[in-house]
């Protein structure tokens, strides 16, 4: 391969701006010309091609196991020609859904939607690398991430708690990297489920509603533990579109939040959903979108990897030292008396949903724990908690609380900032809170 | 052979390229600046820039074969023929027209997408001196439409 050139710095080419064209031949000899929608980067000396249709190109590629691709790039008018030498085709995995994500997204984009299917990602060595001569465009200014990058992970250190880390992580985001709409979702103990723990640049934050794994853009990342990034969105990867496909799927209707509304932009055009991954474990997915068309590339992809690897650590690190802080019980400091007449507060336990009024608040194990300090607060007089106990707590000991018990809190608390006026969970230390309450309130296990 | 139907679609600014088989084997691949087809549709030109099509040429002086795609950038909407007469030819009289000609209908067939008329012409603009022909009689013709019917003869 050519040392002078590298398949990263053809990347921009293989979005699918510009098709690229494949050139084969049979066995006999006979060449073959064919445009393809995009060409996906693998690594440094792979490419994989999409598998759509029983094509020429495929049956002479599976005969010869040659084929010649020239790529455009869609700013400068620069073109390339590779030699690929096929290898392999996969069927499933990461590669295969980074792919079948794009290309719907390619195909509603161009009209295609229900034409270009996914069936393998067709994976190739790139055995070299030319440029075809000829006068170019000069490529337009692009800021170097890498810079912002290191702003960014030298700040993660420095958040005293997980609801500050997360708010800066995405303010970062918008500040340092010009991405206005972002939002932080943690998978739940059962591993079926995300939750939005944290949004920003949405009218409403969305926080504690839900997405399952493996459904839509955020669901795929997800279970695939992959970047899945969509250049034109697609209905197919729409969050109505997931929350159906979850419905459909055995026993997750019922399972996933849908009282309250995905935050996410109406007219979206790109979207990226980055895994947030420590030590080979899922923690949660950070999802970008932009009303942009063609909003994130290849390097937007790698920076945004890079960003959630120290998210994911300071993430680890504070959801466990909030628990294993070994503090004397919280004092039975006597609850400040609340007044007014009594707002009715009912706990449903079947589902642990909880309204406020009439108004629904949460369900879940945000709900259970919501239930449990409630109570505590009227039976007991008690306002000040840690969450040493509620970790150790039996009632609370639900499959889908898993490592989360301080995402669920912040989720729990940004819930009751955003749907009660007079309830509010306040941070009192490191693993320590507070439940205050300004009025009145029973409990009603219904 | 080539119906008169479809004369127009070919000379009307599509995105062409071509492919050979070279000596080692290896498919050789060049995208054209422009085509010209003969009355009556037996043979059908393409235009290139020699300075960026040397395996393509090699490839077609040695083995003949000869594969061209003509895709309208907006619609998808694609042919290819295919020969095994190629040959590399000097320009005739009017073809530079077609060539300058072609730039600016490529230009107008991918600005629907977006593109700007620079970009088009950084794609297929050629030198008057550097430009050659290459020349086939299409034996077969396919619809390559992306879809199911992809493949099939015309």
């Amino acid at each position: 391969m050519s040392l002078s050139l590298t398949l990263a710095e053809l990347r921009d080419c293989l979005d699918g701006a510009v098709p690229s064209a494949v050139a084969t031949c049979a066995a006999d000899g006979t060449p073959n010309v064919s445009t393809v929608s995009h060409v996906q980067y693998v690594d440094e000396s792979h490419v994989a091609l999409s598998f759509q249709f029983f094509s020429k190109t495929r049956e002479n590629v599976l005969a010869t196991r040659r084929a010649v691709a020239q790529l455009v790039h869609p700013q400068t008018g620069a073109s390339f020609r590779l030699r690929l030498e096929y290898l392999r085709t996969e069927t499933e995995g990461p590669l295969f859904e980074r792919m079948k994500a794009r290309l719907a997204g390619i195909a509603s984009h161009t009209g295609m939607s229900g034409v270009f299917k996914l069936r393998g990602s067709d994976v190739y060595r790139v055995a070299r690398i030319e440029q075809v001569p000829g006068s170019v465009l000069p490529m337009p200014p692009r800021a170097n991430l890498l810079p912002l990058l290191r702003e960014c992970a030298e700040r993660f250190g420095v958040s005293g708690d997980l609801g500050t880390l997360l708010d800066s992580a995405l303010g970062m985001l918008d500040k340092v990297f010009g991405i206005r709409h972002a939002m932080i979702l943690m998978l739940d103990g059962t591993g079926k489920r995300l939750f939005t723990v944290a949004s920003r640049g949405y009218d409403a934050s969305g926080v504690g509603s839900e997405i399952a794994v493996g459904c839509g853009v955020i669901g795929v990342a997800a279970a695939q533990a992959t970047p899945i990034r969509i250049t034109h969105m697609t209905a197919e990867y729409s969050y109505g579109n997931a929350v159906r496909e979850s419905a459909q799927r055995d026993g997750l209707a019922d399972l996933i939040e849908t009282a309250i509304p995905f935050p996410g932009l109406p007219d979206s055009r790109s979207q990226l959903a980055v895994p947030i991954v420590v030590g080979g474990r899922r923690l949660g997915v950070l999802y970008v979108e932009s009303p942009q068309d063609l909003r994130f590339g290849y390097d937007d992809e790698d920076a945004l990897v890079a960003f959630a690897a120290p998210l994911g650590l300071a993430i680890l690190h504070l959801q466990q030292s909030s628990e294993a802080v070994e503090e004397a019980p919280a004092p039975p400091s006597a609850a400040a008396p609340a007044r007014g007449e009594p707002v009715v507060i009912r706990h449903y336990p079947a589902d642990n949903s909880v309204f406020i009024g009439e108004d629904y608040l949460i369900k879940g194990v945000a709900g259970a724990i919501f239930a449990k300090l409630a109570r505590e607060r009227a039976e007991q007089g008690r306002s000040e908690f840690t969450n040493r106990e509620l970790r150790l707590d039996p009632t609370l000991r639900l499959p889908e609380l898993g490592d989360n018990l301080e995402a669920r809190l912040i989720l729990l608390q940004r819930r009751l900032a955003e749907r009660c006026s007079f309830l509010r969970i306040e941070k009192t230390g490191r693993g320590r809170f507070r439940l205050a309450a300004d009025r009145a309130y029973r409990l009603q296990r219904a | 052979m080539i119906e008169p139907q479809r004369i127009a679609f070919l000379e009307g600014g599509m995105s062409i390229v071509a492919c050979s088989r070279g000596a080692d084997g290896w498919p050789a691949l060049a995208r054209a600046s422009g085509c010209r087809v003969s009355a009556g549709g037996a043979r059908l030109t393409l235009f290139f820039a020699a300075s960026r099509s040397g395996e393509l040429l090699d490839a077609v002086r040695t083995t003949r074969v000869v594969a061209a795609v003509f895709n309208e950038p907006a619609t998808h909407r694609s042919v290819q023929f295919k020969g095994i007469d190629g040959a590399v030819e000097a320009l005739q009289e009017g073809d530079d027209l077609l060539v300058s000609g072609y730039a600016d209908a490529f230009a107008a067939a991918i600005a629907p997408l977006g593109h700007p008329a620079a970009l088009a012409h950084a794609m297929v603009y050629s030198a008057a001196e550097d430009i050659v022909a290459v020349s086939f009689s299409p034996l077969k013709g396919f619809d390559q439409t992306p879809g199911p019917r992809a493949g099939s003869p015309l």
